[in-house]
């Protein structure tokens, strides 16, 4: 071999080497990284609702490293592939950092005076103009609790509108409704510990083993340490949960709500129930039926509940015989029966877990009520071990968008403004005249998107979410928020993003530990956190450009803190106490690796209503519903019908499209799709078909197909290969892809009780592309 | 100047300044960098990734015309042709699977383009590809034995439950987690590399190495 | 004749040693020391067999933690074949 050649060779090898040593960057300077000069804190992860608890790495000024933490309760140092690319997640190259206003076509920067007295005079005039119900802010179960506690105030307190709604009304909306209506109390009476102590778990509409990942590890690690330990997913496609599960039951889609009344059918036929149970804690009651579908602007709603004996309930449920159900769903006759006699059997004990399949439902209330209705038969309930159990996809979808109450109708701590004793409440606690706080809830997310399509509301601010992403039939709203006249719309956000996009102005926010935060999680775990790292460039936390607005609007007033977040959260705290969702003095919460409330006299509460755990509950009580006090102190066993989905696939569209979750890529992706490595993981949305449909349409795995429903059409590509697999007649697209809106195709159609869209079901057809 | 440049200044000086090879150098050190150390680290032994189809090296060498139809019948752009430092015959086609792997296309467009039999026509179904087997070379490294719920590359196999599965096992660190572990079937993974690159990590843990032969024995089991 | 590129983790403490000790002209040349505690080293040997013996006894070596494969050329091994 030539000498040069050679010495090519070595030197290539040796470059090679270094390369591979130094992650491919020569001139890498975060070899050093390991040596220290690290400090660590403690915070919830950023992602979904689990509230995994993660340490944050920080050296000078930056987010270098991240671990699970070993002392957090919820994951004991675990995360899933997201949680550990947490300290990228703020680092994308296009971070927002300056404030932008629109001028034409173009965005330019603008300091935040002018940006902040642009936004306020856009406020006034409107206000002036078309009154405080013209304006509008919509935001997140990603808002910490002081956040979502100071949009609320400033809304309802000082603007005077009830004008405010998370994006949690697309996520878990009808959780709130199903826990309402049935207990009289928002969020479950179980946590976590249930996934480890019981032996039966029935999952409904929820891909645990994706979108609840390190929850799915603790789930599946209580079977292999017990036999007889049974997970059965009720699905509508193959998931890696019903891979995992030990029966996967498929089923048409809508028809869960007479499954389950199916299985309270047998229960109740075959005596299952345990009727001492039944006779202290139950009450029976029915409402309205066909209710509709909320597919016409300014739908309303109010349901009418009458009481109804148990008997009259049998009456009820006799139409829903196994064998009408199996017709209805598809499930075998005996299948149901052998469901319902795991649910019922004495020697088990029974959880039911759900997300998304539930909740974005035209029937989501009723859905959720049936599934409590099966546990309230057999007294499957309160118990350690054994619960029902909502999972949520937000970090404090229940903090701050359920407990601090940022909907429309909703005050802290489960009050509602229709409510003239919680409005007094409130504006007693926020320091301003009674009347202040307007009794007539206003829009919810989907009417809000309407009305400003409209031109009912005028100027729309945005905080932590991607709307013109999520939002169920997107095409209407996008068009609507740029259909110009006055209307005025402000996105505050960390990165560009399909709704930075439409506006008119765009705010650079802080995000996660760039600010000092307070997260609760789906098992009533509060969570706080310091700031850590400062934002880049001018990006400002949104708690400030919130009260910035106040003070420029003339309610500065509102918020007389020094230490804002604590004396905030200090103030909030004063609507949980003694209302069984006590909250923690803040201090506490800086020490713990957070609590569940109701925490009274330090202590927090595993399982609520419940003896021996839950302070509220006095000795001999056993259980107590306690919150519901208007059905003296009872839960509501609700007979609710088999009702069809809103839309359902005919001979010109003649597929179901579901849409949801991939683990690798959170919500819409703005945060997971800056992560390199989560991009390569899973790039883009693709369309998961059955392998004898496509054959039908001659689509191969990696074709293009076109799904069109009667509110848009996409190009995707086709997967038969994939980790999930569509039953016949279905399709699934994940919903995160920026480039690939599938959104455009659901329909808006929502559950009249809950207002939540059904992004879970309508009808696409598929062309070969 | 960090330690990391000035070390590279010294292999310059050491090396490459003698010969007179700037532009393979130059190839080496843009990119070529990660492409070289992923073609070539997974097995020391000389292991290339062929196209589907590809007979054994040695008569993949003889067979191989150097045509290039297959690197024009990949719809993805997987399939590149061996450049002068890619130690190997120049002109032969081959993959790189941590920037674009085999995405197994169903009617297998490569080998149906060969002129001359270096890809074996008589392979018709994905699942008869062997192309190599992929293997977890890095446990420490990996992440889901470490317990961390990532399985990327399980969940993106184009056979998955069959080429990997998931081996549940308890986690005594935890305590009340699950170890997820991704396992490699030999006998159904066809070594389509997709593995390979959707590995989070800097490194991949998993990467296509030769599939090892059967070794016959007089034990039965 | 095979080349190597290897990365070679040592212990902190033992560096600088290792950096003497495994240095072999001819055979193992150690071309890089990182901040991190590896070896940046070249291999060449007469066979693929040679080269093989010669990262297990460097694998030996007290101190040594890991040497990791980075590059490897055997065009000429193919060659002969």
């Amino acid at each position: 071999m030539a000498l040069s050649r050679r010495d090519f060779l070595k030197a290539s090898a040796a470059a090679a080497a270094l390369a591979a040593a130094t992650g491919g960057r020569l001139g890498a300077t975060d070899v050093h990284a390991a040596e220290g000069g690290i400090r660590w804190g403690k915070a919830p992860c950023r992602f979904c609702g689990t509230g995994c608890g993660v340490l944050v790495g920080v050296k000078d000024g930056r987010i270098v490293a991240t671990k699970g933490d070993p002392a957090a309760p919820v994951n004991k140092g675990l995360n899933c592939i997201k949680g550990y690319f947490l300290s990228k997640v703020l680092y994308g190259k296009d971070r927002l950092t300056k404030p932008l206003i629109r001028k034409g076509n173009k965005m330019v920067e603008a300091s935040w005076d002018e940006a902040m007295d642009l936004i306020a005079s856009k406020f006034r005039e409107s206000i002036a103009k078309h009154g405080p119900d013209s304006v509008a802010m919509f935001g997140s179960g990603q808002w910490t609790v002081f956040e979502g506690y100071a949009a609320a105030k400033l809304f309802k307190a000082g603007i005077g509108t009830n004008n405010i709604e998370p994006n949690a009304r697309f996520c878990m909306a009808s959780a709130v409704t199903g826990f309402m209506t049935t207990f009289n109390s928002d969020e479950p009476m179980g946590c976590y510990d249930d996934l480890d102590l019981g032996d039966t778990y029935f999952l409904w509409g929820a891909n645990m083993a994706e979108c609840h990942p390190v929850l799915f590890s603790r789930l599946i690690d209580n079977r292999l340490k017990n036999p007889k330990v049974k997970i059965i997913d009720f699905g509508t496609r193959f998931t890696r949960t019903s891979q995992m599960a030990d029966k996967y039951i498929r089923f048409n889609p809508q028809t869960d709500l007479a499954l389950l009344n199916a299985i309270a059918h047998i229960i109740v036929r075959d005596r299952l129930y345990d009727e001492n149970f039944i006779r202290k804690h139950v009450v029976f009651k029915k409402g309205k039926t066909n209710i509709g579908y909320g597919l016409e602007d300014k739908f309303k709603f109010a349901d009418d509940p009458k009481p109804m004996t148990f008997d009259e309930y049998r009456e009820f449920l006799k139409p829903y015989t196994p064998e009408y159900v199996s017709k209805l769903s598809g499930v075998p006759a005996k299948t149901i029966e052998e469901v319902a006699r795991l649910y019922a059997d004495k020697s088990r004990k029974v959880n039911s877990l759900w997300t998304m399949g539930f909740n974005q439902h035209v029937r989501g209330t009723w859905v959720n009520n049936l599934v409590y209705n099966v546990h309230l038969l057999t007294g499957k309930i309160c118990k350690p071990g054994e619960n029902p159990m909502s999972l949520t996809g937000q970090p404090s979808a229940c903090g701050t968008a359920r407990e601090v109450g940022t909907f429309t109708h909703r005050l802290p701590a489960d009050m509602v403004v229709m409510n003239e004793e919680h409005r007094k409440k409130a504006a007693e606690i926020w320091g301003v005249p009674a009347e202040k706080i307007p009794a007539k809830p206003t829009y919810h997310a989907t009417e809000m998107f309407r009305a400003l399509d409209r031109g009912d509301i005028k100027v729309l601010w945005v905080q932590v979410t991607n709307p013109f992403q999520s939002a169920p039939n997107l095409s209407r709203y996008r068009k609507g928020a740029r259909k110009g006249g006055d209307r005025f719309i402000i996105v505050s956000d960390i990165y560009p993003t399909r709704s930075t996009e439409l506006a008119d102005v765009v705010l650079p926010s802080a995000s996660w530990v760039e600010k000092e935060g307070f997260f609760g999680n789906a098992e009533r775990r509060g969570q706080q956190w310091f700031k850590m790292v400062e934002p880049p460039g001018e990006a400002r936390n949104d708690l400030w450009q919130t009260m910035e607005l106040a003070r420029r609007l003339g309610h500065g007033n509102l918020f007389p803190y020094k230490y804002v977040e604590k004396e905030m959260f200090e103030e909030y705290r004063k609507f949980t106490l003694g209302q069984g969702k006590d909250l923690a003095p803040y201090e506490a919460y800086t020490k713990a690796r957070g609590l569940r409330w109701p925490v009274v006299n330090g202590k927090e509460t595993l399982w609520r209503y419940t003896e021996g755990y839950d302070p509220y509950v006095k000795a001999g009580e056993g259980v107590k519903f306690y919150k519901n006090k208007p059905n003296d102190y009872k839960a509501v066993i609700w007979a609710r019908p088999y009702e069809p989905a809103a839309e359902a696939p005919d001979r010109q569209y003649p597929f179901w499209l579901c849409t949801g979750r991939v683990l690798e890529q959170w919500h819409t992706g703005t945060m997971t799709g800056r992560v390199p490595e989560l991009k390569r993981a899973y790039g883009g949305a693709v369309c998961e078909i059955h392998p004898e449909d496509a054959k039908r349409l001659k689509v191969k795995h990696g074709d293009k197909v076109r799904v069109t429903s009667r509110r848009g059409s996409i190009v995707l590509t086709a997967d038969l290969r994939g980790r999930g697999k569509a039953e016949k007649g279905n399709v699934f697209v994940a919903f995160f892809d920026e480039n690939k809106m599938i959104n455009e195709l659901c329909i808006d159609a929502y559950c009249p009780i809950s207002g939540e869209p059904d992004y879970k079901k309508c009808a696409v057809k598929l062309e070969k592309a | 100047m960090s330690g990391a440049e000035e070390e590279t200044k010294r292999v310059s000086r050491r090396h490459f300044l003698k010969g007179s090879l700037a532009l393979p150098l130059a190839l080496t050190v843009a990119g070529g960098l990660l492409t070289v150390p992923s073609l070539r680290r997974a097995d020391a032994r000389g292991f290339y990734l062929r196209p589907p189809g590809a007979l054994a090296e040695k008569c993949f060498l003889g067979a191989c015309i150097r045509c290039g139809k297959c690197v024009q019948a990949c719809p993805y752009r997987a399939i590149r042709l061996a450049e002068t430092d890619a130690g190997v015959a120049i002109g032969t086609p081959f993959i790189i699977a941590r920037e674009e792997p085999c995405q197994l296309c169903t009617d297998l467009p490569c080998i149906k383009s060969c002129p001359s039999g270096a890809l074996d026509k008589g392979v018709t179904e994905v699942e008869k590809v062997r192309m190599g087997t992929a293997v977890i070379i890095d446990r420490e490294n990996c992440l889901s034995i470490r317990g961390l719920r990532c399985e990327v590359c399980y969940r993106n196999c184009p056979l998955i439950d069959r080429a990997i599965t998931i081996e549940p096992r308890h986690n005594p660190r935890t305590g009340v987690h699950t170890i997820m572990e991704p396992v490699v079937h030999r006998d159904k993974c066809v070594g389509c590399g997709i593995c390979e690159k959707s590995c989070v990590r800097e490194q991949p843990v998993i990467v296509v190495q030769r599939t090892p032969l059967p070794q016959q024995d007089a034990y039965e089991f | 004749m095979p080349i190597s590129g290897v990365v070679i983790k040592c212990q902190m403490e033992r560096l600088g040693e290792l950096e003497r000790e495994l240095h072999r002209p001819g055979s193992v040349e150690i071309s890089n020391v990182l901040g991190d505690g590896s070896l940046i080293a070249v291999i060449e040997s007469a066979s693929l067999e040679e080269e093989i013996s010669l990262v297990k006894n460097i694998m030996a070596v007290q101190g040594v933690l890991d040497v990791r494969v980075a590059y490897h050329n055997f065009e000429d091994q193919l060659m002969a074949e």
